[in-house]
């Protein structure tokens, strides 16, 4: 059963997003579908959280965009993540890695 | 730098707003295409995939909206956006429009002019060099009541004991007579002390102020009004050479004050004054005086109010008879000012407040019931994806574009309002020249109607935030309105009617205690008299010769056609009058309080006042004779109770500096309300001017009968043929007891008409309510009717309706108005805040005109055909 990102914890889409930019530029599509295949299908990013969270990362400046030729050779738009994402990943990798193995001792041990 | 990047990003979307969301879509259609693809490769066959991709999308122009909100399609394009909107909106329905901006106009113009009236009054500091540092010093009774005025020689020791004040000063105001530019005419003029006007510290618009020198040198200067050097002098640029006179002297001009300074108020002409003898020697009874002060740096107004204190202790230790002297008070020369007509502007803040709110809440209510037939837009709206938080702002930006319209208006309604309350104001009110729409009032206008634009936007707000969308559309757009939200409504227009009833019980006190007032018997008859008040120049006329002026002048006017009796007196009723204290004989009480009053002998014919014993002066009273008086009733009442007063004998103390001649009573008059209306009558008593010449200057003559038209022109070409010296203010009597009532009159009718404007409104709030829910319910009054109910059954669920929200107001309305007319029992007469007859009264008029504006909407529920309603569904 596939999970829909979006009802993930708040912010963590913006952290899948930057951590999947954080390896090359990519469109929106390729985005969603990479997430898709790393989590094998657990995660599923539907597109109207996808790029509200695409368009608020480039606001904050974590992420650029530029307009490339794709695959397809049709125009689509590539993001590419800022030094200030790359901070900002660092930070809320972190944060997460804790949260995780909080939750996980909580799991094992309550 | 990331903010630099944010605010960039922001304005190429404001900037560019098409492209940006063409990009958009372009992104947003390659990402279609590309899971397209993508499902093709899985296998599937073109179509489907596509068909696929698009169900995985969802509402495109669901998220494309989320996207641009995000992207903070900013504010700035959302509120032209919005703005344009609305004003679409409200173009779509002008009589809404209209009556909405007409309500606002009156809600905020009101609320306005009384800002500006409140702003000049009460806020805005005296236009002295620190205002703040200047106070009035006052006496104090053994009551504990705050005298106005002191005595000379009380003011003398008061300044030369006290340390807390950088300069006090002494004045006294008088009309006196003036001939300027070969004109006579009363002019106010006031006597003031060497310090006056460095204790207000005035520069002067042109030559100089009154300065310490001029009182020891004694030189006759005078300073004047800007008020006065335009109108009576024309404006010259310099100071003339041509001296002022005033009374008996030449004075000479030397200074002229800057605009818009009226203390004390009315008050043209300034004279340096020693206050030299008599004054200086006089009883400390004599407060005919007025002190201001400066306070000293560093000196507090406690301070200087705690060392009045010990000082007016210590003077009155030395002084006991001193009546008026017994403490001192410290005051803000503004608060002095203001303090006579804060009640009213209290009063008017009240009403305006209230009226602002019934308009406020007529407006909610428009926009609910708007906002419930918009359901069905707004619930699409939402659907389609835009977020709440933009309806709600959609919502706002319309209340506040129609509030700003009506503010618009209200403020162009406030200025004609400033202008008609400054020039018709009945109330004296202090610094009336200075008001106006100025800056500060456009100010508190904006933010009046922006405030006033959020609230009732609101109202449809809070109905968006919690009704259900899904089941608006669900229900085909028919929005039914909800329970709650007719109550709601109800809320609003009981709101409205309760606030209509607290301002009619106001207005109906007012108005009872006004007939109160005027059915009070003056003790004279004011119809078919006029009255002329002279002042004769002291040099001319001494001794005799002012007995030889009025006996000339009677006798001219008595033979005017219809005349049936000429007199005159010192001081006309429903003014000032001169107190003094007698002692009778054979009456131990010396310090007995009596005004008196100086008349020629057909006085009391000419005003109609009643003659009760003894008989009237005659012409064998004269100055060679004995002293006569007449005394009124309530004198005889206080020291011959039981007895018959004729042949009894007082001496009248303070009417004489040096020998006081006993007073022998001739007979006995009735009372007059000399001091007004609302006043007891004073205890008092008449000599006749021919043995007082020395009060003979100043008289006021009485003409009973005649056509009112005919006597002035007689009296005024009598008197050029006279002397063209003698200054007249002619006037009916009629007019000066309308005059005495004008104040009381003026704040009724401001009330009035507060009342009446706030039952107007809540009148088409009840009418707009109705129509609205006649017009919602009836498919339900179709299926009531088909089912048998009668027309009669109908009009009783309307105007059940009606009477269970006015019954409901009128119950809140009264406890308010109930809790708050306490508050206005200073300007009640006769009548007690609670009066249940005004109760009742306002009641019936609020039921009665609610039950009217529903009369329409509840014949319209009454005439739905069934069958034509039910089949058109």
């Amino acid at each position: 059963m596939p999970l829909p990102a979006d009802e993930l914890l708040q912010g963590t889409l913006d952290l899948l997003i930057l951590r999947t930019l954080s390896r090359e530029p990519m469109h929106g599509w390729a985005v969603s579908h990479r997430i898709q295949e790393i989590s094998k299908d657990a995660l599923r990013v539907n597109q109207g959280s996808l790029y509200p969270a695409l368009h608020r990362l480039e606001e904050e400046g974590l992420i650029e965009a530029e307009w490339g030729v794709s695959e397809l050779g049709r125009r689509a738009k590539f993001y590419e993540i800022t030094a200030a994402g790359r901070r900002q990943l660092a930070r809320e990798s972190a944060t997460w890695r804790k949260f995780a193995e909080a939750v996980q001792l909580v799991m094992q041990f309550a | 730098m990331r903010i630099l990047r944010k605010a960039m990003h922001r304005v190429r979307t404001l900037v560019r707003p098409r492209r940006v969301a063409r990009e958009l879509d372009e992104e947003l259609s390659f990402h279609l295409e590309m899971q397209t693809r993508w499902h093709e490769t899985q296998g599937l066959d073109r179509a489907t995939a596509h068909a696929l991709a698009t169900r995985e999308f969802g509402g495109s122009i669901r998220f494309r909206e989320a996207v641009l909100d995000t992207r903070g399609v900013t504010w700035a394009q959302d509120l032209t956006r919005d703005i344009r909107f609305a004003l679409r909106s409200y173009r779509r329905a002008p009589a809404f429009t209209a009556i909405a901006v007409l309500t606002l106009a009156l809600g905020i113009g009101t609320t306005t002019a009384a800002f500006s009236i409140i702003e000049a009054v009460l806020i805005r500091p005296l236009p002295y060099e620190q205002p703040d540092r200047i106070v009035t010093l006052t006496g104090r009774d053994s009551a504990g009541r705050d005298i106005a005025s002191v005595s000379v020689p009380t003011f003398d020791d008061w300044r030369d004991q006290s340390r807390s004040f950088s300069a006090i000063a002494l004045y006294a105001t008088a009309r006196r007579a003036v001939i300027a530019a070969g004109e006579a005419a009363h002019v106010e003029t006031a006597n003031v002390s060497g310090d006056y006007f460095r204790v207000l510290g005035v520069q002067p618009a042109l030559g100089r102020t009154l300065m310490a020198d001029d009182v020891a040198r004694g030189e006759p200067v005078v300073v004047v009004s800007h008020g006065f050097w335009t109108r009576a002098l024309g404006s010259p640029r310099t100071l003339p050479d041509t001296p002022l006179r005033i009374g008996a002297e030449a004075y000479r001009i030397v200074g002229v004050l800057p605009p818009g300074l009226e203390y004390p108020a009315g008050v043209d002409l300034f004279v340096p004054d020693p206050f030299a003898a008599p004054w200086r020697t006089a009883s400390r009874n004599n407060i005919n005086f007025n002190v201001i002060a400066r306070l000293a740096d560093g000196v507090t107004i406690d301070q200087a109010r705690s060392e009045m204190r010990a000082i007016a202790a210590r003077v009155h230790a030395a002084h006991p008879d001193d009546l008026y002297g017994v403490g001192a008070s410290v005051t803000t020369l503004q608060r002095r000012m203001v303090g006579p007509v804060e009640s009213y502007l209290r009063l008017l803040a009240g009403a305006v407040i209230a009226v602002l709110l019934v308009a406020c809440a007529n407006l909610a209510n428009a926009n609910l019931a708007r906002g419930a037939v918009r359901g069905r837009e707004l619930a699409i709206r939402t659907a389609l994806g835009a977020g709440r938080w933009r309806l709600v702002r959609q919502l706002l930006v319309e209340g506040v574009a129609l509030s700003v319209s009506g503010g618009v208006a209200g403020v162009l309604l406030a200025w004609v309002l400033v202008r008609l309350v400054a020039r018709t104001s009945a109330v004296e009110l202090p610094r009336a020249g200075e008001i106006s729409v100025n800056g500060t009032v456009l100010v508190f206008a904006l933010a009046l109607s922006i405030g006033v634009g959020l609230i009732v936007g609101l109202a449809p707000v809070l109905q968006v935030g919690r009704s259900a969308l899904a089941a608006t559309i669900a229900a085909g757009g028919r929005s039914t309105g909800s329970r709650r939200r007719a109550a709601s409504r109800d809320v609003l227009i009981a709101t409205e009617l309760a606030l209509a009833i607290v301002l009619l019980v106001g207005a109906g006190l007012l108005i009872r205690s006004f007939h109160a007032v005027i059915s009070r018997d003056l003790g004279f008859t004011p119809d078919r008299a006029v009255a002329a008040e002279l002042s004769l120049p002291p040099t001319r006329y001494s001794g005799r010769h002012a007995s030889d002026f009025y006996a000339e002048l009677f006798s001219t006017l008595r033979a005017v056609p219809g005349v049936t009796a000429v007199g005159a007196t010192n001081s006309l009723p429903l003014g000032s009058g001169a107190m003094g204290f007698v002692a009778v004989e054979g009456q131990a009480d010396v310090g007995a309080g009596a005004g008196y009053r100086v008349v020629s002998d057909d006085y009391f014919r000419a005003m109609g006042i009643p003659l009760l014993r003894g008989r009237f002066f005659g012409p064998g009273d004269d100055s060679g004779t004995t002293r006569v008086t007449l005394v009124n009733r309530a004198m005889a009442e206080r020291f011959w109770p039981g007895q018959d007063p004729i042949g009894k004998r007082f001496k009248a103390k303070s009417m004489e500096w040096k020998d006081t001649p006993w007073l022998t009573v001739i007979g006995v008059v009735g009372n007059v309300r000399h001091w007004g209306l609302e006043q007891d009558a004073p205890v008092e008593h008449y000599v006749l001017y021919r043995q007082r010449p020395e009060f003979a200057l100043n008289m006021a003559v009485v003409v009973r009968g005649g056509n009112a038209a005919a006597v002035m022109a007689a009296v005024r070409e009598r008197l050029r043929a006279i002397d063209r010296d003698v200054p007249a203010d002619l006037g009916t009597l009629t007019a000066r007891v309308d005059r005495s009532l004008a104040e009381r009159r003026f704040v009724m009718s401001v009330l009035i008409a507060f009342g009446a404007l706030a039952l107007v409104l809540a009148a088409i709030g009840v009418y707009g309510v109705l129509s609205f829910s006649v017009a919602q319910r009836t498919r339900e009054i179709a299926v009531r009717m088909a089912l048998g109910a009668h027309r009669r059954g109908v009009l009783a669920l309307v105007v059940g309706h009606v009477l269970r929200v006015s019954v409901v107001s009128a119950a809140v309305g009264l406890l308010v108005a109930r809790s708050l007319s306490g508050l206005m029992s200073a300007l009640l007469f006769d009548v007690s805040p609670a009066d249940p007859r005004t109760y009742v009264v306002v009641v019936a008029v609020l039921i009665g005109v609610a039950l009217i504006a529903a009369y329409a909407p509840a014949r319209r529920a009454a005439a739905v055909d069934p069958m034509l309603t039910l089949r058109s569904e």
